[in-house]
């Protein structure tokens, strides 16, 4: 005997789709509270500044203070050599706490955030402001190999100030057309060679946010001792780059 | 033992219930109430049952005023389609929850529409046993009826001669209200009040900017050092470049693999004589081969 076919019953559309609709509403909704929930319970409403925080402040002003006093009363020599006139500047040392002038400085930089690295032309003037950040960045001479590699990763453009990636030359051309720049090996090799149009390029590129390895972390003597110590260190900022980008 | 004196603010065992309200404010709140029992949005969405009333603000004859009959009053209202709102009156008839109930406020109803007269020549015993029905007569309205609750947009039911009075009660804008002393309208806080066609009209459209209809996503960067179709659009001639690499380092290898192959048939010829000599000309082929190819994938 034919079993009797079980009839489905008849939905009318706009009841399934209500439905359908619903369900997604419901899951966002599950979804919404389970972060607020998480959120909330992450509550912290006194910020407390420890003693050690005032102290180790204090102690960098001074510190700061003292090595600018110096630098003005007695130059010394300068640090960088004079064939290439390209440096690149990573920041490796937070800046909690500095003396005013090193931060203005860094702003003048533009290195804001920890682990940023921007090229620089070398000029006396310039060399005087890597001088007065000198124990908080590491800078040097890229080679050809770490520029491209720099801009071709991690390149991203200042475009109405919003940051853009460079994935196309049409962004190139449209706002470096006027210095003769038209594509991506333009605009490297214009940073290689420091060109005439060196300074609207840069200004052109985001400040490069370079990667902190994973195992930061874990093991942060053995990563502080990587990253070297600040200051200048010529072509060993090559490395440098390898290991950041 | 016990000290003198009197308490500090002593509970009384009266209640202050009258506030005093300025008379402007309170005549005011009726107009307010009034106009918002004529919009169908508003009677709507305070709850009444209005789809199939003949008209909003729903005007019935004067003959109505002289019904002594509650069957011809619940005839008036199944005639008029108002009849659903009683029904939703009766379906919401139920106990109150909470202490109200040992209070003598054990049964809570909703509000029903609300029949406004001029002269009640019976119209009061024929429809005050309809359960949600309030009766008001239009020379004492009461904003606590017209309002119920804070919220406007009660259903309300006028005689015609009602209706005709509320011109000398409230005034119009031309003319002040002549069974007040001095009263007139309150002036609208915006006279035109279709936003809609105000935002559409030649003034305001003439002084916008083109609309943006295009949606500007977020574009996801590739690596151009690992993906080499986003190599090649940024560098077409990365494309040769590539391919170069790619040939001499077969071409190496070939070369390599055939130098191997050449020295080993000769190491099988001689055997003890000389193993020694070629393996550090084969070093030397190698080295030379790996610097060209690493020097073309720098350049890539």
């Amino acid at each position: 005997a034919r079993r009797p076919r079980r009839r489905i019953p008849l939905v009318p559309e706009n009841l399934l789709k209500k439905r359908k609709a619903y369900l997604a509403i419901k899951a966002t909704q599950a979804k919404q509270a389970l972060l607020n929930k998480r959120k909330q319970q992450k509550g912290k409403q006194i910020q407390f500044r420890r003693l050690e925080t005032f102290v180790r402040d204090s102690w960098r002003k001074r510190r700061d203070d003292t090595r600018l006093r110096r630098m003005e009363q007695r130059p010394g020599q300068a640090a960088a050599p004079q064939e290439s006139k390209l440096a690149f500047v990573v920041r490796i040392v937070d800046i909690k706490g500095v003396t005013k002038r090193v931060r203005r400085v860094m702003e003048l930089l533009r290195l804001k955030k920890n682990y940023t690295g921007i090229f620089v032309k070398l000029s006396p003037l310039s060399l005087k402001m890597l001088r007065i950040v000198e124990p908080y960045v590491a800078w040097g001479q890229p080679n050809l190999k770490s520029v491209r590699e720099l801009i071709l990763k991690r390149g991203q453009a200042k475009i109405k100030k919003k940051r853009v990636p460079l994935t196309d030359n049409i962004l190139i051309e449209e706002h470096l057309g006027g210095c003769g720049i038209i594509c991506l090996e333009d605009l490297i090799h214009e940073i290689y060679t420091t060109g005439k149009y060196f300074k609207r390029v840069t200004s052109f590129l985001w400040p490069f946010h370079l990667s902190v390895a994973r195992h930061a972390s874990r093991n942060r003597v053995g990563f502080l001792k990587e990253m070297g110590k600040p200051g200048y260190r010529g072509d060993a900022i090559n490395q440098l780059i390898r290991q950041l980008n | 033992m016990c000290r003198g004196g009197r308490m500090f603010a002593p509970t009384k065992t009266w209640r202050r219930w009258h506030r005093r309200v300025n008379i402007m404010q309170k005549r005011y709140a009726i107009c307010s109430a009034l106009a918002a029992s004529a919009l169908p949005a508003l009677v709507m969405s305070k709850g009444h049952r209005i789809e199939e009333i003949p008209e909003l603000p729903l005007v019935v004859e004067d003959k109505v005023e002289g019904y002594k009959k509650t069957k011809e009053a619940v005839l008036l209202l199944k005639k008029l389609k108002a009849w659903n709102d009683i029904k939703k009156v009766y379906a919401s008839q139920r106990m109150r929850a909470g202490k109200g109930k040992m209070r003598n406020r054990r049964r809570i109803q909703r509000r029903g529409p609300c029949i406004i007269y001029n002269e009640d020549n019976g119209i009061i015993r024929a429809f005050r046993n309809i359960p949600g029905i309030t009766l008001l007569n239009v020379n004492k309205l009461n904003l606590l009826r017209l309002a119920p609750g804070g919220h406007v947009g009660r259903f309300c039911i006028w005689t015609e001669s009602a209706f005709r009075k509320l011109d000398d009660l409230y005034g119009t804008w031309r003319k002040a209200a002549t069974l007040k002393s001095d009263y007139n309208l309150p002036m609208h806080k915006m006279t035109n009040t279709d936003i809609g066609r105000i935002m559409r009209s030649q003034e305001i459209q003439k002084a916008l900017r083109a609309p943006k209809k295009k949606i500007q996503r977020r574009v996801l960067k590739k690596n151009p050092l690992k993906n080499l179709r986003v190599m090649i659009k940024l560098n077409p001639y990365a494309k040769t470049m590539r391919r170069n690499t790619i040939l001499r380092h077969a071409q190496n290898h070939k070369l390599k693999e055939e130098k191997k192959a050449k020295a080993q048939a000769k190491l099988a010829d001689k055997a003890p004589a000389a193993p020694k000599a070629e393996p550090p000309a084969k070093k030397a082929k190698t080295t030379k081969a790996a610097k060209p190819a690493a020097k073309g994938k720098a350049e890539a």
